[in-house]
């Protein structure tokens, strides 16, 4: 089979395939995953592993992910490619530095720093990144999933066709949008006009590539949106480009709405609702329930059964959440004040590198500790 | 029981169909009347309302038993847009929290597909026991049986599993079911008493080619010159996800003003969906698809299905064919054989069922897990991904331990004696299935290489006799394209609009 399969790949990609022999040509358009990787890689500057990476893409909902996120002020992107594969990463990082954009001299497992020209190509981009990740990360999924099924069901509705298959199959979606089609049954011209009105006015405001990708993913009565695979052959991008510019104009589109609330009644009918702050996991949810009764981590941890450590965790991530969480109880005032200056020292957020100028006895978990109430600020 | 003044009436009063087609009524009269039936009927043919109308009928739940996953998403989907609410599917993509919350309401509905895998647990199994079950049904039943074409494990659990439910009437359908497998089915069901509705599943629409050429550049010539010739929808089966991704990519390039996109497992939920609704809308021509494709499809003019890959087996043949056609006018099946292809088959045999290395490899990690005390992980990706073992394999070999005795629940049971003749009788168990496979792959091999009446071959393992072509007959008997004149199909109009246009098309805004 592999014999097959491989002499057909050297037919295909001789023939047919764009490769990118130089893979950062002006005229290329999009390449939003390189430089949303190189960003990231520039920020981090090779304090952490080329995972925390993938992990911050993928939306990750660990104290680790979220601190990262915060500290290094990667909050734009977090959660923006929940799709991309641990390989898709991996092939992309190598890609990278491969063509020397992205720099190992250690194993790839430990950090990457971008090249002199990476960085030089980054700044002659001039379209812009616009993400708002950590905030609306959950947002945007429900927006758009709502808003492909409300446009199919209002649109059917319309033309007294009942029997449709719905392009979103999310039983908490279908429950939101049969609510609203109770609400507005017999009305769907009017509501679809408005709809209609609002949504243009949204996408004229921004690139005309990005709005005609919006409208081809919609589905209407007799009238099936385009697959992502589909997407990317019509506009000759790769099916990262088209992931991650769906993603930019849901971030953009859902701005734009909050930004007029009442100039965009409709459209803001779809998000009212949601909330955008990320909420604490259930398990540090619990652990926050006994502190605020007063319990100590030692009792806390027995009580649930828990390693302290996971308790740890749990404050940690208690400390990210609430900004006026009060930390004096695990690192005394002397110690916090030990642990800025040897941040300041070291210029880094490397968690080795800031223990080792500490004292023997400040733990790691108070050094994240310290760090989480520095980046609420 | 609810009063039957005619079965007719409550057809057209709940699916809205005027009349029955070939053997509906038969299996419904007999279900109603409290037997245990057998049906096997060709794909496309109406099973589903086979067992849809009684749960209407009758008075209890029934129980649907179907082994994908997808299929289940497509007919749960299709009822409810028909106005069939009170239906639910279940199966472990569901996360446990919906899962829960269904199973507190779960005597709200009259129709419950389910997985196998999912039937399984104690949890469901006790909700069920104490629910009146009045339909058992087992979709796909060949997959009970080892002669079949996609055994599963699952399924062999079934006749316990009935009986636990207190024996409700049960229905078995396939639509592919030699003898051999009949047999099977009956006995592993445990209902001697079946009533048997065997129909025949030969097309007489349909024509068999079958061109040998020389390789891959021959075969993507092919299809471009009768792509190009006919504008008809057409399915192009391929045995790998990347080889139809990529056949789709060329054959764009190659003909721009046809539609042609690609589908297969692999594809988020929404992609799928619309791949599938745009081709049944004639939104698309050509669709190049893995085996994944076409589980209840329900598009009558598919004109054309060409299987680039060599299938594993007349079954799987027989079924993709049978998409072709279904109004009964003159389709084409066209298979595309090289030399080479003969390994592409034969290694995803033996992919299928685990290698003996790794069977060795996971004995030495349960005897580990056995000796740590250390149990199972629950979640079975998990133990896949460790082991490096596909989803097919691991849920073979688990089934294999369970039957042994090996595991119960998560816990491994270690014991010397007997886990060195478990080794050995699982070995022999998966010789013994890939020989199976490897004559089944010959039988289909020879048919390609057939002198005589194709038709008449394909069928003769699964009816006595055909009925005859109703257009041309196959390659071997003398098939002429330029004779097979079908309709084209309409290309769609809204190209180069801009998206305000678009947008106002799609919301219907004048
Ligand atoms: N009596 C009938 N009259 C008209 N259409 C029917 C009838 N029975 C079934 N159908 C339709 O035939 C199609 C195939 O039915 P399905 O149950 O999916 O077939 P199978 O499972 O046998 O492949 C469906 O669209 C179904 O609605
Ligand atoms: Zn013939």
């Amino acid at each position: 089979m592999n014999r097959v399969l491989a002499s057909l790949e050297g037919y295909f990609l001789k023939d047919y395939f764009v490769t990118y022999k130089e893979p950062f040509r002006k005229d290329m358009k999009r390449l939003l995953l390189e430089r949303i990787l190189l960003s990231c890689f520039v920020r981090i500057n090779a304090e952490r592993t080329p995972s925390s990476i993938y992990y911050l893409l993928k939306g990750k909902r660990s104290v680790q992910t979220l601190q990262d996120a915060h500290i290094y002020k990667l909050e734009a992107f977090y959660g923006i490619y929940k799709t991309i594969t641990k390989q898709q990463f991996d092939n992309k990082v190598k890609e990278l530095i491969n063509i020397g954009m992205l720099e190992n001299n250690l194993e790839l497992e430990k950090g990457c720093m971008v090249s002199k020209s990476a960085k030089k190509w980054l700044h002659e981009q001039s379209q812009l990144l616009e993400y708002n990740g950590l905030k609306y990360y959950e947002k945007s999924d429900v927006f758009i999933e709502r808003f492909l099924l409300l446009i199919q069901t209002l649109t059917n509705t319309k033309m007294i066709n009942y029997a449709f298959i719905p392009v979103i199959d999310n039983p908490k979606v279908e429950s939101w949008v049969r609510n609203i089609y109770m609400n507005v049954k017999g009305r769907e011209t009017q509501v679809l006009k408005g709809i209609y009105n609002e949504i243009r006015e949204v996408l004229q405001k921004f690139p005309e590539l990005e709005a005609s990708i919006f409208v081809d993913r919609l589905t209407g009565y007799k009238n099936y949106g385009l697959s992502l695979p589909q997407l990317s052959e019509k506009y000759n991008l790769n099916e990262h480009d088209i992931q991650l510019s769906i993603v930019q104009i849901l971030h953009r589109v859902i701005w734009r709405i909050e930004q007029e609330k009442q100039k965009y009644p409709y459209l803001s009918s779809f998000i009212n609702d949601i909330e955008s702050e990320i909420q604490l996991t259930h398990s540090a949810n619990e652990t926050y329930q006994l502190i605020m009764k007063g319990f100590q981590v030692d009792a806390i941890a027995q009580m649930r059964n828990l390693k302290k450590n996971t308790i740890y965790d749990h404050i940690v991530e208690i400390a990210l959440h609430y900004g006026d969480f009060v930390i004096d109880e695990y690192v005394t005032n002397q110690e916090q004040q030990d642990i800025l200056y040897a941040i300041n020292q070291t210029n880094a957020y490397k968690l080795k590198d800031i223990k080792q100028n500490v004292s023997d006895h400040i733990s790691y978990f108070q050094i994240r500790l310290v760090l989480a109430k520095q980046n609420r600020l | 029981m609810k009063q039957v003044t005619s079965l007719e009436g409550e057809l057209q009063k709940y699916f809205n169909y005027p009349s029955f087609r070939r053997g509906q009524k038969e299996i419904i009269t007999d279900i109603i009347e409290g037997h245990d039936v057998l049906g096997v009927l060709p794909t496309g043919s109406g099973k589903s309302i086979c067992y849809q109308l009684p749960a209407l009928l009758l008075d209890g739940i029934t129980i649907v038993v179907s082994p994908l996953i997808s299929l289940m998403m497509d007919q749960v989907k299709q009822l409810k847009a028909s106005h069939f609410k009170k239906v639910v599917a279940l199966n472990s993509f569901i996360n446990p929290q919906e899962r829960k919350q269904i199973y507190k309401q779960l005597h709200l509905y009259k129709l419950i597909y389910i997985s196998p895998e999912l039937l399984q647990q104690q949890e469901i199994l006790n909700i069920l026991t104490n629910m009146k079950v009045s339909l058992f049904v087992v979709d796909e039943a060949h997959c009970i049986s080892q002669w079949g074409p996609e055994f599963r494990p699952d399924y062999l659990k079934l006749g316990a599993i009935i009986e636990s439910l207190h024996h409700p009437r049960t229905l078995a359908l396939s639509a592919t079911a030699t003898p051999e497998v009949q047999e099977d089915i009956v006995s592993a069901l445990k209902k001697t008493s079946m009533k048997k509705h065997i129909y025949p599943m030969d097309k007489p629409n349909i024509a068999f080619c079958i061109e040998k050429v020389a390789g891959d550049d021959e075969k993507v010539d092919r299809l471009v010159n009768y792509l190009s010739d006919y504008q008809v929808p057409a399915l192009i089966y391929f045995s790998s996800r990347s080889m139809a991704e990529k056949c789709a990519k060329i054959l764009s390039k190659k003909l721009t003003d046809r539609r042609i996109a690609f589908y297969h497992g692999g594809m988020e939920q929404i992609d799928r969906v619309q791949i599938q609704q745009q081709f049944m809308n004639d939104q698309l021509d050509v669709i190049c698809c893995t085996s994944a494709f076409g589980m209840g499809i329900n598009k009558s003019n598919i004109r054309l299905v060409i299987h680039y890959h060599l299938p594993l087996q007349m079954e799987s043949f027989i079924q993709e064919v049978g998409r072709a056609g279904r109004d009964g006018k003159a389709s084409v099946s066209l298979l595309l054989f090289s030399q080479q292809d003969i390994q592409i088959p034969s290694n995803m045999i033996k992919n299928e069922l685990p290698s003996e290395t790794d069977l060795t490899i996971v004995f030495q990690y349960l005897y580990r897990l056995g000796i740590e005390k250390v149990a199972l992980p629950d979640n079975a990706v998990e133990t896949q991904n460790l082991l490096q073992l596909s989803e097919t394999q691991w849920r073979f070999l688990r089934y294999q331990f369970e039957k042994h005795g090996m595991i119960r629940k998560n816990k491994v049971i270690y014991h010397q004696e007997n886990w060195s003749v478990i080794f050995q009788s699982i070995k022999h168990v998966i010789v013994q299935r890939n020989s199976f496979k490897e004559n089944k792959l010959t039988e289909m091999i020879n048919w390609v290489h057939e002198k005589e009446c194709l038709r008449k071959k394909l069928y003769k393992n699964f009816q006595s006799s055909t009925s005859g072509a109703s257009d041309q007959c196959c390659s071997n008997c003398g098939f002429v394209w330029a004779k097979w004149t079908p309709e084209k199909i309409k290309a769609s109009e809204n190209l180069g609009l801009s998206w305000e246009e678009r947008l106002q098309q799609i919301l219907l805004v004048e």
